[in-house]
């Protein structure tokens, strides 16, 4: 139903679809407003050194002043970002239709899915350095290595999720398993699916930060690696703002997809 | 006319005509047991002697208790459980898998949200390899008679319980077989929209030559819809008693008010509250 759809009430103010959603935000702005306002002041009043501290307007001064240099480490860890997330993607996808099929391959490949997420990223991200060297390949490794598994093990879920009467539907009407797997399995996954990109995408940001910190030759993780033992704080905290907003908005488009494709996947029906 | 022009590899054809003798579906001393494994096995005996024939363009009813084994008949039948005693014969011939050959509507709708009623219906045709489009133009025919024409473009969830249940309908209808099996169809609807799908069944199988299995607990809905109504017994199901319901087909809901009608119901309900041993 669309929201002009709705009877309004009496005492509804009607007010236009944008302005509405916008106002939903107002808790988070009046609570993040708060809270940088708090720090600012406490900084201020109790003469917290800048290199231990500072406050959210030097972040913000810091921001715009080196915004050339963020901008440029901002987009080579984007790049490892959607690389390696697409990779773990398009793999995530394989292993767990393979996972979802054949039982063998259940037995054959699940325990090794499950053993990739033991592997303590920080040991092996300083190996990958050395094998293959310190430009982007060793941080997209890292990404994909950390975010397919939330993609497999939310989509095997899926897979396996169908619903014994309508499997036995699809056979009453003589389709074969493989028929079953792609015009019933497939589709009814697909809000798995999505849940598992969504957490994909937010540890992919972790995984870049992860793998630059390890050493790189750019990227933000790099840079507040670079600029915390010269104290200059500032810079850190301006490069997690960006992180932080780099990642947030990679969420939100994964959020409006998910929202697009499962248009029409109400369950209203029994 | 329900058969449609496209159809699957059981569809004999009207110009085909099998010997009388020969029914479309032959139920021979059917029983079935659940046996549980595990730490202290179980068994449970469901079906004892079931036996059931079907002829061209017959629709017969199975009324019953809750739990007495109806599903799990129509289970056997369609072939998804291919584990019992006794015959079942397909055209008379008991041999060759049942599976896919013989459309069978669950009592839920069963539909899929991502799909829209037209590609809903069209499923069906799809899996037996018509393309998208080819299945398209096949169930937009069939799409007014079944009362969807407005809404072949609407997604389930946007339309009634009874609209529903009528899409599945088409879906299992679409690819044209002899027999078709309905479980509790109209259960989970109203009253109100329940009479009006029966009406409309009615008529849409006036002339048909499938055979229709159903299988309810409305016995004012078996009595309307049916050439013969079979009462089981409580588990173990076995059929009971028959009833022949003489009223010509298709039949008007008016008739329920008919004195013949009214006695009829009284008789099945009657030997109905005997085989389950609950006072009607
Ligand atoms: N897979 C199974 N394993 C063991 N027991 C089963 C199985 N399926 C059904 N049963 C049992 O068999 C009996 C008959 O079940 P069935 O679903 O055929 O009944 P029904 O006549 O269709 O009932 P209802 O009218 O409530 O749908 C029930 O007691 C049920 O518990
Ligand atoms: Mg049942």
């Amino acid at each position: 139903m669309s929201p002009a759809a709705r009877p309004a009430g009496y005492l509804t103010v009607p007010l236009p679809a944008v302005a509405r959603r916008m106002l939903g935000w107002l808790p988070a702005v009046v609570l993040g407003g708060a809270g940088i306002g708090g720090w600012e002041i406490w900084v201020r009043a109790f003469d917290v050194q800048r290199w231990l501290l500072p406050p959210p307007s030097v972040i913000a001064r810091e921001i715009w002043d080196s915004r050339s240099l963020l901008t440029e480490h901002a987009w080579i860890t984007l790049q490892e970002i959607l690389i390696g997330f697409g990779l773990a993607a398009a793999i995530g996808v394989l292993l767990a239709m393979s996972i979802a099929y054949s039982r063998t391959l259940e037995r054959s490949i699940y325990p090794f899915v499950i053993g990739s997420q033991m592997i303590p990223i920080i040991t092996i991200a300083p190996l990958l350095l050395v094998w293959v060297g310190p430009q982007m390949t060793s941080k997209i490794i890292v990404v994909a290595l950390i975010s397919f598994f939330p993609i497999v093990v939310n989509l095997v879920d899926g897979l396996k999720s169908t619903d014994t009467d309508m499997v036995n539907m699809f056979r009453t009407l003589g389709a074969s398993r493989w028929q079953i797997f792609t015009k019933l399995q497939m589709p009814n996954s697909l809000p798995y699916l999505l849940s598992g990109l969504k957490i994909a995408i937010v540890v992919s940001v972790i995984g870049a930060v992860i793998g630059e910190w390890v050493g790189a030759t750019g990227g933000l993780g790099w840079l507040m690696r670079l600029s915390a033992p010269q104290f200059l704080t500032a810079r850190v905290f301006a490069a997690i703002v960006v992180l932080a907003v780099m990642g947030i908005m990679l969420f939100a488009i994964v959020g409006a997809v998910e929202r697009w494709l499962l248009r029409n996947y109400s369950r209203a029906s029994t | 006319m329900m058969r449609p022009q496209y159809s699957g590899t059981t569809d004999a054809g009207p110009q085909r005509d099998a010997p009388e003798a020969v029914p479309v579906l032959g139920v021979k001393a059917v029983s079935k047991r659940f046996v549980s494994g595990g730490m202290s096995p179980s068994s449970l005996d469901v079906l004892s002697g079931i036996d059931l024939d079907l002829a061209r363009g017959e629709f017969v009813s199975i009324v019953g208790p809750s739990g007495c084994g109806k599903s799990t008949l129509l289970n056997l039948i369609s072939g998804l459980d291919t584990d019992y005693d006794g015959e079942i014969n397909l055209n008379g011939d008991g041999a060759a898998p049942r599976i896919g050959r013989v459309p069978y509507m669950h009592q839920r709708d069963l539909l899929l949200p991502w799909r829209t009623v037209l590609d809903n219906a069209t499923i069906s045709l799809e899996i037996r390899g018509a393309g998208k489009r080819r299945a398209r133009e096949e169930a937009l025919v069939h799409l007014d008679e079944f009362g969807l024409a407005e809404f072949a473009s609407s997604y389930p969830s946007e339309i009634s319980g009874g609209m529903r249940q009528r899409v599945a309908l088409l879906r299992a209808t679409l690819p044209g077989a002899e027999l078709l099996l309905l479980d509790e169809p109209f259960g989970a609807l109203d009253a109100i929209t329940r009479s009006s799908m029966h009406t409309w069944l009615s008529q849409l199988l006036a002339d048909s030559e499938r055979a229709v299995l159903l299988v309810t607990h409305d016995v004012e809905e078996a009595l309307l819809l049916s050439d013969r109504v079979h009462v089981m017994s409580s588990r173990p199901g076995r059929i009971v008693s028959t009833l022949d319901v003489e009223f010509p087909r298709p039949r008007d809901a008016g008739i329920v008010t008919s004195p013949q009608f009214v006695e009829l119901k009284a008789r099945l309900l009657r030997v109905l509250s005997d085989s389950s041993g609950v006072a009607a």
